[in-house]
């Protein structure tokens, strides 16, 4: 009896994951303009990108690059909503209608593009190696068979699986979780992006950045639903244009003037 | 193994493209997280048990200390979030200098948790057996811990048996609350390849399929030995 409810239970749940349900393709752009306010993507615990203060308000570069898009839509820097988004779970959040984009100091990669759209790059980055002051690590070559923290669906967790296959990972969901691990000796290394892990150790002294020059360097990109070339289309003159009229350059130098001499430059 | 390039993918009129095979190609990264998330039950299931009769034991007791501190183990480890249980072990106590594997950690979290619930289930189990068993049985010249391992024990386990498959069924569930400090179990393997192919539908689906083939096992196994030790009529 039990087995038979169980298997037509089973049968159920087979034929929903059969049919599966779509996602309209509908054009984002009137989606956005009729709700009045931008649905967006961020992260709460990278900063100087994406992250909260005492009072739970979102900060941070990619916040402020939301704004200036709500801007060009309604004329308004406030019309924008914020959505907590991390590495591994902000696709789904687009793909799934939930935002109408991502601002979340994301990596461009070939297997993302198979999924979503990336607008024209908006920052450059490489990843670096945070360890502690006493730490013998000078290069990713030295993490062979040493305890590593990565974070989950991070660049630097993928660029470390190929540098360094022989390195011992352990992943986490969030860049904080990672560096508590690192703080607590569980692990020897936390491998992440170049700018995340300048802000990281300046609130951790004990800690000091290794493995320069930031290594694989890569652009960062905002994405949007695969296919919505309108929607892609208008971001990207967003872009372009705050990247003319000197509005960009006035974000960056707010957030990362004070790393200019380290960070690596978008051409 | 992304959009367009899997052998087959299966077409939907509203353009969301269903790849199954993503589930095949993972498949042996997803059976070694359905072994840790049965190696972690299995453990705890069996450490939790004995934990729930000791701590009942106590919690029925004469003594006063040992009846304090039973109730106050179950009142704190049923009353608070088991996920804020594994991030004070594992995040928590290196700040006092003890350094807890992933491993022990989530094992850990999970023995307590259920170990608390057992004991309450376990503790009406003693309770429900009649008085009268433990004074007939010291008059037939038993010692006190011979009557409770001989004629008390066996009828607590067996009226406490249902009540306590309860407790696994959660447990295997909430054993999924581990994959937050890295160990590779069941939801940790989709988690993660959700991060790297955010193939989301097929890789949690697969993970829901997983679980209820599980439970539904652990579910029969228990029914076994319900039935084991049931009343011979």
């Amino acid at each position: 009896m039990r087995t038979k409810k169980f298997l037509v239970l089973l049968a159920v749940f087979s034929i929903l994951f059969l049919i599966s349900f779509g996602q309209g393709m509908a054009g984002t752009l009137q989606d956005v303009k009729a709700r009045g306010k931008l649905l967006a993507g961020v992260k709460t615990d990278f900063p100087p990108f994406g992250f909260v203060d005492e009072k739970g308000v979102n900060l941070g570069f990619d916040v402020d690059v939301a704004k200036a898009i709500a801007k060009e839509l309604f004329g308004k820097e406030d019309a924008v909503e914020f959505a907590a988004v991390t590495s591994g779970n902000r696709i789904a959040f687009l793909t799934t209608n939930k935002i109408d984009i991502i601002l979340a100091s994301m990596t461009i990669t070939e297997e993302r593009k198979k999924v979503i759209d990336y607008t024209i790059p908006y920052f450059m980055s490489g990843h670096l190696i945070l360890v502690h002051k006493d730490s013998k690590i000078e290069k990713y070559q030295d993490l062979a068979g040493k305890k590593i923290a990565t974070t989950q669906g991070s660049t630097g967790d993928i660029v470390i699986g190929e540098l360094v296959p022989n390195a011992e990972r352990t992943k986490f969901q969030h860049n904080s979780e990672s560096l508590q691990a690192l703080k607590d000796r569980r692990v020897e290394a936390f491998i992440q992006d170049d700018v995340l892990l300048l802000d990281l150790q300046k609130r951790n002294p004990e800690l000091k950045i290794v493995g320069w020059p930031p290594f694989r360097p890569a652009p960062y990109g905002l994405g949007v639903r695969k296919g919505d070339k309108e929607w892609l289309d208008f971001v990207d003159a967003a872009l372009t244009k705050i990247k003319k009229n000197g509005d960009y350059q006035k974000l960056w130098d707010k957030w990362f003037g004070e790393n200019k001499k380290v960070l690596l430059e978008l051409k | 193994m992304g959009l367009g390039k899997s052998p087959n993918p299966i077409l939907f009129p509203m353009g969301y493209q269903l790849d199954p095979s993503i589930v095949i190609k993972h498949l042996p990264l997803f059976l070694k997280g359905v072994f840790l998330t049965v190696e972690i039950s299995f453990f705890a299931i069996v450490i939790g048990l004995s934990i729930g009769i000791l701590a009942a034991v106590a919690r029925t007791s004469k003594f006063k200390i040992l009846n304090l501190i039973s109730a106050v183990y179950v009142e704190v480890f049923r009353n608070t979030p088991l996920l804020i249980q594994i991030f004070i072990i594992f995040f928590g106590l290196p700040g006092i200098g003890i350094k807890l594997s992933p491993y022990i950690s989530g094992l850990t979290a999970l023995v307590l948790y259920v170990g608390a619930y057992n004991t309450e289930v376990i503790r009406s189990g003693l309770e429900a057996v009649p008085r009268g068993q433990m004074e007939a049985a010291k008059s037939l010249g038993l010692t006190g811990v011979q009557a409770f391992l001989y004629i008390i024990l066996p009828q607590t386990v067996r009226i406490s048996l249902p009540a306590l498959g309860n407790n696994w069924v959660s447990l295997v569930k909430n054993s999924s609350l581990v994959s937050v400090i890295g160990m590779v179990e069941l939801t940790w393997v989709a988690l993660d390849l959700n991060a790297l192919t955010f193939r989301s539908f097929e890789l949690f689906g697969a993970a829901t399929i997983f679980y209820l083939i599980l439970i539904f096992i652990l579910i029969n196994i228990q029914n076994f030995v319900e039935r084991r030790f049931a009343y011979k009529t």
